[in-house]
Formats: C-alpha cells, sequence, structure tokens
C-alpha cells in the first residue's frame, strides 16, 4: 500500500509544481478533409461540413477593452485556385463563442486585418484579381462592425 | 533507494522541460487526406515571482508578476510577407506596465522566434497595424479618441512616432 501511495505521490508532486493557468488555447482541426471544427480550451464551439477541406487558419485575434474577444479565421480548402480564402469573423463575450459573419475572400495574398478600438471596428484590406478585364489587381476594403461585414464602395 | 527514484523522476521531468524550451514551437499537425490540425495553446504558471508562459509546452519567456494573469495576450496575427515567409506576430501586455511582441517565423509545422521587442504601456488597448509587405506592426495609443502616441515595430526594433 504504501508503495502504490508513494508511487502516486511521485507522479503528483512534479505534475503540481507546474500547474499552469491557461491563457489563450485555440484549436482547428479536420476530419478525412471535410468535418471542421473551433475549439477553445478543448471545447467545441464551432463545426462544418465541407468536402476537400483542411483544418481553419487563425489568422487574427484581438482583445478590446470591454473584455470582447474577437477572432478572424482563414478557410483552408484543398487545390490552388485562391492564395487563402473565405474569412469567418468570430465574437467571444462572456465565454460565450459566437459566429458572427463572413468576408468572401479569393486573394492573392494573405488580408491586412486591423482594429480601432475606439469604434469597435475591423478593417480589412486586400486585393483580388479581376476576371474582366482579366488579370488586373483591384484593391478591396471591408469593415466589420456591430457583428456585419460592410464592403467599402470603390473597392468592389 | 526511493529519494533515487525521486531524483531519477524530477530530473527526467526538468530535463524534457529544458528539451522543449528551445526557441520552436509545433503549431500543426497534417496527415493528408485523414486528419488536420493547428493549435495555439498558451499558458501562463507561477514559481515564487516569476511566470513562465510557455507556447504548446515549450517556453516562450519569463517575467515577474504577482498573479498568471497579469500577463495578457492581447494580439495575434499571421500573414505572408514580401518575401513569401508566413510571419506570425504576438502581442502581449505585461503587467500593465508594459508591451511584449514577439515575431516568428514558421517553416512548414513549426514557429521559430524571430526578434522580440518592449514597448512601455499601460493597461490601454493599442490599435495595431500590420505591414504585411515589409512585416512591420505600427502600435497606436489613443486618449479620448486622440491618437497620443506611435511606435514602429520592424525587424526586432521600435521607432518612436514613424
Amino acid at each position: 500500500m504504501k508503495k502504490i501511495i508513494f508511487t502516486i505521490l511521485l507522479f503528483i508532486i512534479p505534475l503540481s509544481i507546474h500547474a499552469e493557468t491557461s491563457l489563450f488555447s485555440i484549436h482547428s482541426q479536420c476530419l478525412n478533409n471535410s468535418d471542421v471544427s473551433v475549439y477553445i480550451n478543448n471545447k467545441k464551439v464551432y463545426g462544418f461540413e465541407e468536402e476537400y477541406y483542411l483544418s481553419l487558419s487563425l489568422i487574427f485575434y484581438v482583445v478590446d477593452d470591454t473584455g470582447r474577444q474577437y477572432y478572424v479565421f482563414q478557410d483552408n480548402p484543398e487545390g490552388n485556385a485562391c492564395d487563402g480564402a473565405d474569412l469567418r469573423i468570430f465574437e467571444r463575450i462572456n465565454n460565450k463563442f459566437t459566429y458572427m459573419d463572413t468576408i468572401g475572400w479569393c486573394g492573392p495574398g494573405y488580408p491586412e486585418i486591423s482594429f480601432n478600438n475606439n469604434t469597435k471596428e475591423i478593417t480589412v484590406k486586400g486585393q483580388a484579381v479581376s476576371r474582366y478585364p482579366e488579370g488586373v489587381i483591384i484593391p478591396l476594403l471591408y469593415v466589420y462592425k456591430n457583428g456585419k461585414v460592410t464592403t467599402i464602395k470603390g473597392y468592389d | 533507494m526511493r529519494i533515487a527514484y525521486l531524483v531519477i523522476i524530477i530530473t527526467f521531468l526538468n530535463f524534457s522541460y529544458l528539451i522543449a524550451a528551445e526557441n520552436e514551437y509545433v503549431i500543426k499537425e497534417n496527415n493528408y487526406g485523414v486528419f488536420s490540425k493547428s493549435f495555439i495553446d498558451i499558458t501562463s504558471s507561477k514559481n515564487s515571482s516569476k511566470c513562465k508562459i510557455n507556447l504548446n509546452n515549450s517556453l516562450l519567456f519569463e517575467e515577474t508578476c504577482n498573479s498568471e494573469k497579469d500577463i495578457k495576450l492581447i494580439y495575434f496575427t499571421n500573414f505572408y510577407n514580401k518575401n513569401s515567409e508566413t510571419i506570425y506576430f504576438l502581442v502581449f501586455n505585461i503587467n500593465n506596465t508594459k508591451l511584449l511582441i514577439m515575431e516568428f517565423n514558421q517553416n512548414i509545422t513549426k514557429l521559430k522566434l524571430r526578434n522580440k521587442s518592449y514597448i512601455e504601456w499601460d493597461n490601454s488597448i493599442p490599435e495595431i497595424i500590420a505591414n504585411n509587405s515589409e512585416a512591420s506592426l505600427t502600435i497606436k495609443k489613443y486618449a479620448n479618441n486622440k491618437e497620443v502616441l506611435k511606435y514602429k515595430y520592424k525587424n526586432g526594433s521600435v521607432s518612436k512616432g514613424n
């Protein structure tokens, strides 16, 4: 009995020395190239099914002065039609993680994303290649505010 | 004999910890057609007056702190720069006294720490604007909706007012 207790203590003591508090924990995974899920602190908070996908990439995260968190994930469909696909925007407040809106994206290169704490706006800048006339690079600008994405006129 | 067991196990655990404490952090697992996973786990553990911050079980940095929660991740982004490298930025607020900017580049499934810099700060939320092509950050401080300070971070250096 003493040996069993001693053995248990051997494992518990070092574990307690390395006890950790999570500051940020996010996972995205995809099973069988179709079952996509997002986890926060190992709890599933979002998922969808789409064929020929890889896990979503977290490309932007920020927290505002009220503690509200903003996340932007980029879709990763297989193939090379887009250099990074749609941008899914989420908010997290009081541990509730909510999908808010999506920006349709198929740009060459990554978007440039910034957040203004005063206005609580996320600005997303990028580029697209036009079909007509073919191959012309056009600038893109989106603003996300109050749960909705707006395309700024003159850029679409 | 029991003491010897204890010493061996504690030594082994600490040695494993040291092996993990390099400037590389595994963030992806891929088995194409079956499984893909991206993960970011940032944890804080306090020992005496120091907080150890880990990224995916490897040491990221250590700072003096009163509580594990005095260190907060406030900003994260990643993108391609003009050299087609994937760059990651993490920005932490430390004890409401400074910001720590950490720049990584991604090598397939791993992040490698490239540079880091500190900026004196308080508890306010900065506006951080990334310039993808030159892999720089502009960090602005506001008071009463007015910009009062501006820093530019690039390649581990911080300049004021650019």
